[in-house]
């Protein structure tokens, strides 16, 4: 396979292969020698000495021994309970309306992690990033923590003698006037409530709003049926998988699961192995584990779906009624260029030889139109009832979001409304701009803003009242595929706050059930069955009945693509989403998976768009300049950085929602009282109109430059940086394609490099008993970062800002390397989880002065924070690139009495490193201990699989294995044994215990192309 | 020249500096190694408890098991403080009028709880499991001396990393069968069997044995078994 490989490379500066770039790699820590020290800046000598010398003289009047501690027992303890030892509960979240299953840790009465809940056969025990950092979000300093009127803090006293009187009123005209605007629940007790209270307020009317919705696919399944059906998409029984606007991985709300189902389908084998082809503008999670992506405007992508159907009628007689025949597709367009007709060729016939075995899906952002033809196209294939089923869709009756927010405001502007009453969301930051929420909202007299946070919109409303979160609260929701999901509380209201459900009933009145007794009625479960679901998080009903919709007579389908204008395509944040989670510095700081981006949003542009644009790849030591573009919809403008993304489509610019917050906190940006922060990133919701998802606009170059953090070329472990090993330095991340995969040549991939034989400068030691290690396939990561923040969660592991960011001081002990390869318009993606590879031949340990890190008797390279002395030697000599310093003391605001809730989050198993001290992963060392423990304790081994490291319990395609190589029948040993097995830098004979499964891409042999290829890492001869 | 700058008694003092400074850094090694070591700050640090309670008196003269309200000794990484409702199992039948169980009572009325003073306190870098050791047979008495015979808990261990590693490096001595880890009073003899002597092979033999039985191989050298 060597002999051919393909070039990889992480950005377009590397690509370029610019002198700058090279002088980076250099770098351990780069622009850390030309820059001042953070905060000791302004520090003389002279000072620092003071300050020193008082420190000594204070050391000497304290007490010889350390604080002393108190031990506070509680008065009786709970049942089971051990103090220090941690219970697990399940537990319901809900975002978008829909359900999402998780578990969570709770120490000494305090959640301190969340896991996916493996009852939820959508998370099937994983989680995505948004679920990992609801731990920062829940003890979020910034949280809501009073009632206020007017804007000043009150009490809830206060508030319903207002509310008591003013719903006595209200019930006495039938609650005519009154409006609510909730976001949408997945909850049926919330329904159930919302019912309750609407039957004495009959005239009250209820709308819901949702910046970013699936109303399309809603509107498609109407046209395709008559009635919206929700689509399950099966794709453990696929074999190939065309997507259309990528959804399926990104930001479906199943996409856990199809994330699991699809790497189960792409085990590498002749037969069986799954095939993926996506067509998108943004480079998605698609995108990235597509075997053939054809970047394309989103605009343009129904032309390729019509120029697909059309060689399916044309050469596999499969033509669907109001298609249309390629030769009155539109003309010179680039979803019908040549190379587009090659893939859709391929596609079409890859669909007709795998009948009943494909799935079509179509992105949020795809019309009506697309998604209908999608399931005509699924039924035509033979697909539905096999990988396509669907189920009832709770959503069908109501309106799109768009239409509730117009008939909302048209409604206060008709005055029509006096007493309005939002539930959660934000419509004073993300309303459409064609609808002026926050001029309507003025003219509303009574207003109450029931949310989390008080944001944009509470500071608008006559009244904000705070809620109470998931973890403390009663709460159910309904997963995709209408599973029942059960949440208790584990812990009481931090801060006083209400629950919809007890909001709900200071309108309903007379004496309401209490509301675990609510839920249980509304599962219809009783006694011990009950206790089953709460302990398992999942009631034994379904709330979804399957159906076999019939499908209407297909309506003409003839696209004509985007116009000549540029293309403007908005989606939520894959951090932030719709910038409810713009407070979560773990979510801020997160590099993006594609862009590798924190604490920004930015116009992702093409390479080819910013030739045309006159605008320069920023390289080397200016790399984090980006340029400003000034983006224009419909008259309304914004200036963004600009990002040069490889893959981009062409003419297509990418916007993404939930930056640019006033009203978020002190991460996400503030200008209420007390201290003003700026806002993170630009807001583009003033460009969008209602529903709109693909807009046409303009773009011009803005002069002036912007910092962007961008991690991309931090901890680089890069061939050309280590001098003189550029012709044995294999690449990193090793792929093949299927066809040249042979499953019986064993250690294929380990032998790629090739290296004299190996041999220690000093004596190699052996190592009994267990010997933990990591497998993690490339094939089936996608690069999600559910593992990063599964991490930072589990780890304690602080933030450190953008300014800290740009310097190259993030402290992810987890980062996630991507890889482009090929041409930069239609790159291939790969991702690379990489954390310490625990070598037993640990380069760090060798020049560690003071023995800080070490190994322990079962091979772990240990890292002891209190021996270090911030050498920094051992992160110089490493060659992965994985160790982290503490430049400064991350935690300090951890001291202001308002930040000190958030202590309450760490994990008490870890400890918290404070300035100066090296740090790096584990290998969840306080996990093994706790399982080795309890083993040893019990008498007998540790069983494998009972021992799983944070990241791999987060992994959605559960890439991540953890075990005992050790045990020849743990599963690790088994993945280190597999053909595609190798370990990274292996040539330089540090044995690491982490080993990757090469990724395997699985082309149509029609589409074969000649990979460019990279004379300094190919080596003759191959194997 | 010299002579012109300095004062004649200068003579005398640069006489004497070596001596000063000998002595004086001798002095100061001398105050670090003995005055701030584990033993000199730790050993008998004992903290006045909010409630005058005895362990001579329950765990000596009563003789209640350690267990008995330290129950999470053998399941748990805490021996645990017990809960105030352990106190009441039986004081709210016996002493329920004594001023002394004032604070147990208020505790348990108003659901407060009591304001224990940590004498056992680990560095918070090492993590320590208790479960770890009794279950292996590690006597409560080898770290926490003798408290049957004492009415106020106090330190009597240093608890220092060198004095953990003293045993980890060799157990035998400290180990004896799980069933007695809550004995004060055990001795190795109290295992020979009727009419033989004690002999230091015995002993050995003894260590050896209970060290096989339980699979014993404290980590040495594993920095990351405590810290982490």
């Amino acid at each position: 396979m060597q002999s051919n490989p393909k070039k990889h490379w992480r950005s377009l500066a590397e690509l370029d292969g610019s002198p700058e770039f090279k002088d980076l790699v250099a770098k351990e820590f780069p622009g850390l020698a030309d820059q001042d020290i953070g905060e000791m800046d302004g520090v003389t000598r002279r000072r620092f000495l003071q300050v020193m010398g008082a420190s000594m003289a204070l050391a000497g009047a304290t007490s010889c021994r350390w604080e002393a501690e108190e031990i506070l027992p509680l008065t009786s303890r709970p049942e089971n309970r051990v103090p220090g030892k941690a219970l697990h509960y399940a537990s319901a979240l809900q975002r978008s309306g829909h359900g999402v299953g998780v578990t969570l840790t709770s120490y000494d009465g305090r959640p301190i992690k969340v896991e996916g809940n493996p009852n939820d056969p959508i998370s099937g025990g994983s989680t995505d990033v948004f679920a990992q950092a609801e731990i920062l979000s829940f003890y979020d300093p910034d949280r809501s923590r009073t009632p206020l009127q007017g804007g000043v803090a009150t009490d809830f006293a206060a508030f319903d003698a207002f509310w008591d009187a003013h719903i006595k009123g209200l019930k006495g005209t039938k609650g005519a006037g009154m409006a609510f605007l909730a976001e949408p629940s997945g909850s049926p007790t919330d329904s159930f409530l919302q019912t309750q209270a609407l039957k004495s307020l009959k005239s009250a009317r209820w709308f819901e709003y949702e910046p970013v919705s699936r109303d399309n696919e809603l509107e498609g399944a109407r046209l395709a049926f008559g009635d919206a059906y929700r689509t399950q998409y099966n794709l453990a029984a696929a074999k190939v998988v065309v997507s259309f606007d990528g959804d399926l991985f990104t930001s479906h709300p199943a996409q856990l699961k199809h994330n699991r189902d699809w790497a189960a389908a792409r085990q590498p084998n002749a037969e069986s192995m799954g095939r993926m082809y996506t067509v998108e503008s943004r480079f998605t999670t698609d995108g990235g584990m597509a075997d053939h992506r054809v970047p394309m405007r989103s605009g343009d992508v129904p032309v390729f779906l019509a120029l697909v159907e059309a060689f399916l009628a044309e050469d596999h007689s499969l033509a669907l009624d109001g298609g249309v025949d390629r030769a009155d597709l539109p003309k010179a367009h680039a979803a019908t260029d040549a190379a587009a007709q090659k893939v859709a060729k391929a596609i079409a016939k890859d669909l007709a030889n795998n009948s009943g075995r494909s799935v079509l899906a179509a992105g949020p952002n795809q019309s009506a139109e697309v998604h209908a033809r999608i399931h005509h196209l699924n039924a035509k294939l033979g697909n539905v009832g096999r990988t396509v089923t669907y189920t009832e869709e709770p959503a069908a009756k109501r309106p799109t979001h768009a239409q509730a927010m117009r008939d909302l405001v048209a409604a206060i502007s008709a005055g029509e409304v006096n007493t309005l009453v939002i539930i959660e969301g934000n419509a004073a930051y993300d309303a459409p701009a064609d609808v002026d929420f926050k001029a309507a909202l003025a003219k509303v007299e009574h207003t109450v803003h029931l949310s989390l946070y008080a944001n944009e919109t509470s500071a608008l409303c006559g009244w904000h009242l705070p809620r109470a979160h998931a973890f403390e609260a009663w709460g159910d929701a309904m997963a995709w595929d209408g599973t029942h999901l059960i949440g208790q509380p584990t812990i009481a209201p931090l801060w006083g706050a209400r629950s919809f459900g007890e909001f709900m009933a200071t309108m309903i009145g007379g004496n309401m059930p209490a509301a675990d007794k609510m839920i249980a009625k509304v599962a219809r479960v009783t006694g011990k069955d009950w206790r089953k679901a709460v302990h398992d998080g999942v009631a034994p009903k379904s709330l979804l009945k399957a159906k076999t919709p019939a499908l209407k007579a297909p309506s003409s389908f003839r696209p004509v693509g985007a116009g000549d204008a540029m293309e403007i395509t908005f989606s939520a944040d894959t951090k932030v989403l719709d910038g409810r989670f713009a407070n979560s510095a773990w979510l801020q700081e997160l590099p993006d998976f594609m862009t590798k981006l924190t604490w920004d949003n930015v116009a992702m542009i093409a390479p080819a768009t910013a030739k045309k644009l006159g605008i320069e790849i920023p390289v080397g030591s200016t790399a984090n300049e980006a340029s400003l573009l000034s983006v224009t919809v419909d008259g309304k403008s914004a200036t963004l950085p600009v990002y040069i993304m490889p893959g981009q489509a062409k003419d297509s610019i990418a916007l993404a929602f939930g930056y640019g917050r006033t009203r978020a906190g002190v991460i996400g940006g503030w200008d209420g009282e007390g201290d003003q922060v700026d806002p993170v990133g630009v807001d583009v919701y003033p460009l969008r109109k209602a529903g709109v998802f693909v807009a046409a606009g303009s773009v011009k170059p803005t002069p002036g430059k912007y910092p962007l953090a961008m991690t991309q070329e931090h901890h680089l472990m890069d061939p050309i940086g280590m001098a003189g090993v550029a012709e044995r330095t294999g690449v990193l991340l090793r792929e093949e394609n299927l066809e040249e995969f042979d499953p019986k040549a064993n250690d294929h991939f380990r032998h790629a490099v090739h290296h004299p034989k190996l041999e220690s400068l000093w004596e190699e030691k052996s190592y009994e008993g267990n010997a933990w290690g990591l497998s993690i396939d490339l094939g089936a990561c996608n690069g999600c970062n559910a593992c990063v923040v599964a991490c930072q969660a589990e780890n304690n592991i602080p933030t450190v800002g953008k300014t800290q960011v740009i310097h190259g001081r993030e402290m992810h002990w987890m980062r996630i390397d991507r890889y482009f390869a090929g041409d930069m318009d239609a790159p291939e993606m790969g991702a690379q989880p990489v954390n310490c590879q625990q070598c037993e031949m640990a380069p760090c340990e060798q020049v560690c002065p003071v023995a800080a890190t070490t190994h322990s008797d079962d091979g772990l390279n240990d890292m002891v924070y209190n021996r270090c002395v911030g050498t920094r030697y051992c992160a110089n000599n490493c060659p992965f690139k994985v160790r982290r310093f503490n430049y400064l003391n991350f935690h300090k605001e951890f001291k202001d009495p308002h930040n000190e809730v958030a202590k309450l989050g760490f994990n008490p198993e870890v400890t918290v490193r404070s300035r100066g001290v090296m740090e790096k992963c584990t290998y969840c060392v306080q996990r093994i201990n706790e399982k080795k423990i309890e083993a040893k304790n019990a008498g007998r081994p540790i069983a494998d699989g009972s021992i799983v490291t944070a990241c791999a319990q987060a992994c959605p395609p559960q890439a991540i294995v953890f075990g005992d190589k050790a045990d020849p029948t743990s599963a690790v040993s088994k993945l280190h044994n597999n053909p595609r097995a190798y370990e990274m830098l292996a040539e330089l004979n540090l044995k690491p215990r982490n080993s990757f499964l090469a990724k395997i891409r699985n082309p149509h042999p029609d589409l074969a192309m000649a990979a460019p290829t990279d004379e300094t890492t190919s080596h003759e001869g191959g194997h | 020249m010299f002579g012109n700058v300095f004062p004649a008694w200068t003579t005398k003092v640069r006489d004497l500096l070596p001596i000063a400074l000998g002595g004086g850094g001798l002095y100061v090694a001398t105050i670090v190694t003995f005055g701030f070591s584990a033993e000199t700050i730790n050993v008998g640090f004992q903290p006045d408890q909010p409630v005058a309670y005895s362990h001579k008196l329950h765990a000596g003269e009563l003789g209640i098991d350690c267990r008995y309200c330290h129950n999470t000794v053998d399941r748990g990484a805490k021996a645990a403080i017990p809960p105030t409702q352990t106190c009441m199992n039986c004081h709210d039948k016996i002493w329920t009028d004594r001023a002394t169980l004032e604070p147990v009572r208020q505790s348990m009325e108003t659901g407060e709880p009591i304001h224990w003073n940590r004498v056992h306190d680990l560095p918070d870098y090492a993590f320590f499991n208790h479960s770890a050791h009794v279950t292996r047979g590690v006597g409560c008495v080898e770290c926490h001396g003798r408290v049957d015979q004492m009415d106020v808990v106090r330190q009597v261990e240093p608890l220092s990393m060198g004095w953990c590693l003293d045993c980890h490096r060799n157990p035998e001595p400290r180990l004896r069968p799980p069933s007695e880890v809550t004995n004060m009073t055990w001795k190795p003899e109290d295992e020979k069997a009727p009419g033989t002597t004690w002999t230091p092979e015995d002993q050995k033999a003894l260590g050896a044995a209970l060290r096989e039985a339980r699979d014993i191989n404290p980590p040495v050298t594993a920095c990351s078994a405590c810290h982490r």
